[in-house]
C-alpha cells in the first residue's frame, strides 16, 4: 500500500481556515453579507520595495489554537511554531515545489539522488547534507541526526502522529558525516511529503528519550537548526522564539517571533486592529470584510492546497445511482455559492487537484454544470418518478437524504440550506443534521452519513489514493472504482512528470463521470499582517506560512 | 463555636459520598458525549488501526467504562489525576498552572461585584421609585441580559482598538516598559473582570434591592422608627444587617458559578485560566482534564455551601448548630 501522506494536522488546518471557534461562528452569523472584493493577490504583496533587510523587531503572530506538543512528528495540529524553529532536509515552496534546506539539492533520478533498482520495485535515495550547520545548542548537524530521526520514528514504542514513509525505508547508511543513503523497499515519487521534510531531530538530545513523554526535554522545548530558536512556552498564553544568531545562511533578522494563542477569532481581529498582534492567518470568510482595511495592515488571500466538497456516501440507497449524484451536481450553482456563502474568497472549482497545485488539469470544466433542466432530465431518464409528497422514488427507494457538516461552520450550514432549497424543486429532499466537529468526523468515518460538506487539505503531490481509491482510509463514501484505483497506483509510482499529469487527467475524467464527490471550490486562506513585514511569501502547503521565514524582516519606523 | 466546628466536620463528612456520586455522574455524562478523543486519528491514514489501538491501550480507553472509572478513582485518591490525551502532560500540572490566573480573575470580579452591587441595591431600595432607582433597575436588566462574549468584544473595541487605553487580551504584555509587573497584570484584568462581574453586579443588585425592601416593610423597622431612632440608624443598622443575611447565601453560592462564567470570559480575553482550558479541552474531548476541572468545581460548590451556612450562623445569632 502506498502511503499518501494525509496527516491529521492537515485537516485541522482546513478547519482552521474556515471553521473558527464556536464563539466566532456565533458572531459570524451577525456580521452579515459577503464581500465581492477579492483582496490583493499574494504574488503582488511580497514586499518588492523592501530594500536592504534591517535587523530587529518583534513579530507577534496570533494563533487560533495552542499547540499540543512542539514535536513536529507527534502533533495533531498545525506545525506553525515548529516550522520557524525546526528544519527538514527539503521544504515545499509557494509553488508547491521542493527546495533543499539542510540537503544541498533535491534528489532526483537525473541528478543521481534517486536510483531505482533493476526490477523497478525499490529505490535508494541519497541526500547530500549542508556542511557547517549547527543545532541551536551549538552542536554540529550531521548525517547521524538524519538516521537517528528515522530510527526514532521507526520505534513502535513511540505513538507518533506522522509516521508516513517510515516503514518504506528498510535501512539507512551514512558513508560520511554529510551523506545519507536511504534504502527504500518500494518506489515512491512523493517520498518527500512527510519524512525528513517535517524536520530533523538532534541525535545528541533525543537518543534514549521517552518520546511519548511531554516533559522529556525535547517535545515541549525543541532544538532545531532553524532561523529562530525556542525560548519560552507560557502555557495558555504564547510560545516565544528568539533569533538564532548562528543561523547557517543569511536571514533570521527579527529579534523574536512570538505565537500568541487567541482562540476567539473576534478577539484576534481586535488585537490586529489595536496593534497587539502583527500577523494572523486563516481568518474565516465571514470576517473577510472586517479585516479589509485595518490601519497599517495588509490583507491578502492566497491559494491553499485545499478544496471544499459535498461528499456522497455511495453506499446509501439512492446515492448509489450515479444519475442521482450527477443530478445533484447539476443543481449546485458553484459560482453563486462561492459569492454568497463563502464571501467570494475561494474559487469555484471542479477537480480535486487545487488551483495552487501544479498537477491540476488546466481549463477543466465538469460535465455537470449548473443546469436544473438537465438535472431533472437525468432523474427522469433514470426512472426516478415524482411521488405524491414531491419526493422522487424508484423501487421503494425515496430520494430523501441527510446532509451534515460541522456545526461550528456557519458557511457550510448556509450551503446546506441553499442545497436543500435547490434540490427540493427537483424532488430530492434533504434534512440537515449537524454535529460538533469530533462527532461529525467520527460519523463520517463510520459511514453514518448520506451527504457530507467539508474540506480537505493535503500535502504537495498528485496522489489521491487515500481519498478515493478502493480501501483508501479517507474513502468514507465507499466509492469503489477499479479503473480509478489502478490509475492511482500508477500515479503513485510514476516519476515522469508529464506521464503523471496525463494519468491525473485520465483519473479526473473517471472522477467527474462517476462523481463520488462534488468539488465546490479551491480553497484560499486570508492572511493579515503588518505592512512593515517584508519578504513574506505565503505557503499553500501543510508546512505552514512559517516554513521559509528566514528572509522575513521588519521595517523599523 | 464548638458546635460550629462539629457541624462543619459533619458536613465535610457528608460531602464525601456526595463527591463520589457527582464523580460517577460526571464521568457517565462525559462518556455519553458523542464522539471519542481519538476521533482525530481517524483522518490520519498514517495512524494505522494498530497504532490507534496502542494509544487507546496507553490511555486505558479500550477498557469497559466502569473499569476506566475505577482506575480514574483510584488514581485521584492517590494523587494521580491522569494524563491529558491531547498534550500527554500530567493533568495535575496542566490544571495546576491555570489555578492562579483563574483565582486572580474570579477574585477580582467577585470583589468588584460585591463592592458595586450592595450599595447600588440598598440605595435603589431606599430611593425606590425615584430617579436613582429608575436608572439602576433598567441597567441591571441590561447587565443580566447582555451576552458576555459580545460585551467583552465591545469593550475591546472601545478601550483597546479605539482608545488604546487597555490591552485587548492576555494576562501580561509581551514586552515594553513594565511588562510582567503587577500594574501590567491589573491593566489586563480590568476588562475581563468587569465582563465577568457584570452579570453578578446586575443580579446581586436586584437581589439586594428586593431583600432590603422586604426588610423595610417588617414590623421591627416600624418599631425602630416609632421609638424615634434616627433614620440613618434604622436604615444602616437595623435594616441593613438583616437584609444582608440572605445575601450571604446567594453570594456564596454564586462563587462556583463565577468559575463557570469564566469559561466564556477567559476564552474571549485569552486569559490562561481554568475556564479557557475547559473550553479547549471540551472541544478536544480531553476527558482526564475535563474530569479534573469538573471535580474541582464540585468541591467548590460543596465548600461554598458550607461556607455560606457558617457565615449565616455568624451573622444571625438565632441560628445555632
Amino acid at each position: 500500500m502506498t502511503h499518501t501522506n494525509q496527516t491529521r494536522r492537515q485537516f485541522v488546518k482546513g478547519s482552521v481556515a474556515a471553521g473558527g471557534s464556536v464563539i466566532a461562528a456565533m458572531l459570524a452569523g451577525c456580521s452579515g453579507g459577503g464581500s465581492s472584493s477579492t483582496g490583493s493577490d499574494a504574488a503582488s504583496s511580497t514586499g518588492s520595495d523592501a530594500g536592504t533587510p534591517q535587523q530587529g523587531g518583534d513579530l507577534v503572530i496570533g494563533l487560533s489554537y495552542e499547540p499540543d506538543t512542539l514535536n513536529v512528528y507527534s502533533t495533531h495540529l498545525m506545525g506553525d511554531v515548529q516550522a520557524a524553529c525546526v528544519e527538514g532536509l527539503l521544504v515545499p515552496n509557494d509553488k508547491m515545489e521542493y527546495e533543499p534546506v539542510l540537503a544541498t539539492e533535491v534528489p532526483t533520478i537525473d541528478n543521481g539522488g534517486i536510483v531505482l533498482s533493476d526490477d523497478g520495485k525499490t529505490m535508494d535515495i541519497t541526500y547530500h547534507l549542508r556542511e557547517g550547520v549547527k543545532w541551536h545548542d551549538g552542536e554540529p548537524f550531521t548525517s547521524a541526526d538524519v538516521k537517528c530521526t528515522w530510527e526514532t520514528l521507526a520505534n513502535p514504542d513511540w505513538d507518533a502522529e506522522s509516521k508516513d514513509g517510515v516503514s518504506d525505508i528498510d535501512s539507512i547508511d551514512c558513508p560520511d558525516d554529510y551523506t545519507v543513503v536511504c534504502h527504500y523497499n518500494t518506489v515512491n515519487p512523493d517520498f518527500a511529503q512527510t519524512l525528513f521534510t517535517f524536520g530533523i531531530m538532534p541525535q545528541h538530545i533525543i537518543e534514549g528519550l521517552d518520546m511519548n513523554d511531554a516533559n522529556n526535554g525535547y517535545n515541549s522545548s525543541p532544538i532545531g537548526t532553524g532561523p529562530y530558536k525556542f525560548d519560552e512556552w507560557a502555557t495558555g498564553e504564547y510560545v516565544k522564539l528568539v533569533r538564532n544568531e548562528d543561523y547557517w545562511r543569511d536571514g533570521a533578522y527579527m529579534d523574536s517571533v512570538t505565537f500568541r494563542f487567541v482562540t476567539d477569532e473576534n478577539t484576534r481581529i481586535n488585537m490586529l486592529k489595536s496593534g497587539e498582534l502583527n500577523f494572523s492567518y486563516g481568518i474565516t470568510y465571514a470576517n473577510f470584510d472586517q479585516v479589509q482595511d485595518i490601519e497599517g495592515m495588509d490583507t491578502i488571500t492566497h491559494g491553499l492546497n485545499s478544496w471544499g466538497y459535498i461528499d456522497f456516501n455511495c453506499a446509501t440507497p439512492g446515492l448509489d445511482d450515479v444519475a442521482v449524484r450527477r443530478a445533484i451536481a447539476c443543481a449546485v450553482d458553484k459560482k453563486s455559492i462561492v459569492e454568497k456563502v463563502y464571501a467570494g474568497v475561494p474559487e469555484a472549482w471542479d477537480q480535486p487537484w487545487t488551483s495552487s497545485d501544479p498537477y491540476h488539469v488546466d481549463g477543466f470544466e465538469t460535465e455537470w454544470q449548473y443546469d436544473m433542466d438537465k438535472a431533472a432530465k437525468l432523474l427522469d431518464d433514470a426512472g426516478w418518478k415524482m411521488g405524491d409528497d414531491d419526493v422522487r422514488e424508484k423501487d421503494g427507494v425515496r430520494l430523501e437524504f441527510r446532509v451534515g457538516c460541522r456545526s461550528d461552520n456557519t458557511a457550510d450550514e448556509q450551503l446546506e440550506q441553499v442545497l436543500a432549497d435547490s434540490l427540493s424543486s427537483l424532488g430530492i429532499k434533504l434534512n440537515a443534521e449537524n454535529y460538533a466537529a469530533s462527532t461529525w468526523t467520527s460519523m463520517m468515518y463510520d459511514g453514518d452519513y448520506d451527504l457530507g460538506i467539508g474540506r480537505y487539505i493535503t500535502s504537495p503531490g498528485p496522489s489521491r489514493t487515500v481519498m478515493y481509491a478502493i480501501g483508501g482510509p479517507l474513502n468514507r463514501g465507499k466509492w469503489e472504482n477499479q479503473d480509478f484505483t489502478d490509475l492511482c497506483d500508477q500515479i503513485d509510482k510514476e516519476f515522469d512528470e508529464d506521464k503523471r499529469k496525463d494519468l491525473v487527467k485520465q483519473a479526473l475524467d473517471i472522477f467527474d463521470s462517476e462523481l463520488p464527490q462534488i468539488v465546490t471550490y479551491s480553497n484560499k486562506e486570508i492572511d493579515v499582517y503588518t505592512q512593515n513585514l517584508q519578504e513574506f511569501v505565503p505557503n499553500p502547503t501543510n508546512m505552514t506560512n512559517f516554513c521559509m521565514m528566514s528572509p522575513w524582516w521588519l521595517k523599523q519606523n | 463555636m464548638r458546635g460550629l466546628l462539629k457541624y462543619a466536620a459533619k458536613r465535610i463528612a457528608q460531602a464525601i459520598p456526595m463527591l463520589l456520586a457527582v464523580s460517577i455522574i460526571i464521568y457517565a455524562l462525559l462518556q455519553a458525549m458523542p464522539g471519542d478523543p481519538l476521533d482525530m486519528y481517524l483522518e490520519n491514514p498514517s495512524a494505522s488501526p494498530e497504532a490507534i489501538e496502542a494509544i487507546k491501550e496507553a490511555h486505558g480507553l479500550n477498557q469497559p467504562v466502569y473499569i476506566q472509572y475505577l482506575d480514574w478513582l483510584t488514581g485521584i485518591l492517590t494523587g494521580d489525576w491522569g494524563v491529558s490525551i491531547n498534550s500527554q502532560r500530567q493533568v495535575i500540572d496542566v490544571i495546576g498552572e491555570r489555578v492562579v490566573p483563574t483565582l486572580q480573575l474570579t477574585a477580582t470580579s467577585f470583589l468588584l461585584a460585591l463592592v458595586i452591587a450592595l450599595p447600588l441595591g440598598v440605595r435603589s431600595a431606599i430611593k425606590k421609585g425615584e430617579t436613582f432607582d429608575n436608572v439602576t433597575t433598567p441597567l441591571t436588566f441590561f447587565g443580566i441580559s447582555m451576552p458576555s462574549f459580545w460585551f467583552g468584544l465591545m469593550l475591546q473595541l472601545l478601550f483597546a482598538v479605539t482608545l488604546h487605553w487597555l490591552p485587548s487580551a492576555g494576562r501580561y504584555s509581551l514586552g515594553g516598559p513594565g511588562a510582567g509587573s503587577v500594574l501590567d497584570l491589573l491593566r489586563h484584568l480590568i476588562m475581563p473582570s468587569i465582563v465577568l462581574a457584570l452579570i453578578y453586579i446586575a443580579s446581586w443588585t436586584r437581589y439586594a434591592r428586593s431583600n432590603y425592601l422586604e426588610v423595610l416593610g417588617q414590623d421591627y423597622i416600624r418599631t425602630a422608627r416609632a421609638k424615634g431612632l434616627k433614620e440613618r440608624v434604622v436604615l444602616y443598622k437595623h435594616a441593613l444587617r438583616n437584609a444582608l443575611i440572605p445575601m450571604v447565601t446567594v453570594v456564596m453560592l454564586d462563587i462556583p458559578v463565577l468559575f463557570s462564567g469564566a469559561v466564556i470570559t477567559e476564552t474571549v480575553f485569552a486569559w490562561p485560566g481554568m475556564g479557557s482550558l475547559f473550553f479547549d479541552s471540551l472541544t478536544k474531548q480531553d476527558f482526564p482534564i475535563l474530569m479534573g476541572i469538573l471535580m474541582v468545581n464540585a468541591v467548590l460548590v460543596i465548600l461554598s455551601n458550607l461556607l455560606a451556612d457558617i457565615i449565616y450562623a455568624a451573622l444571625d445569632p438565632r441560628i445555632k448548630y
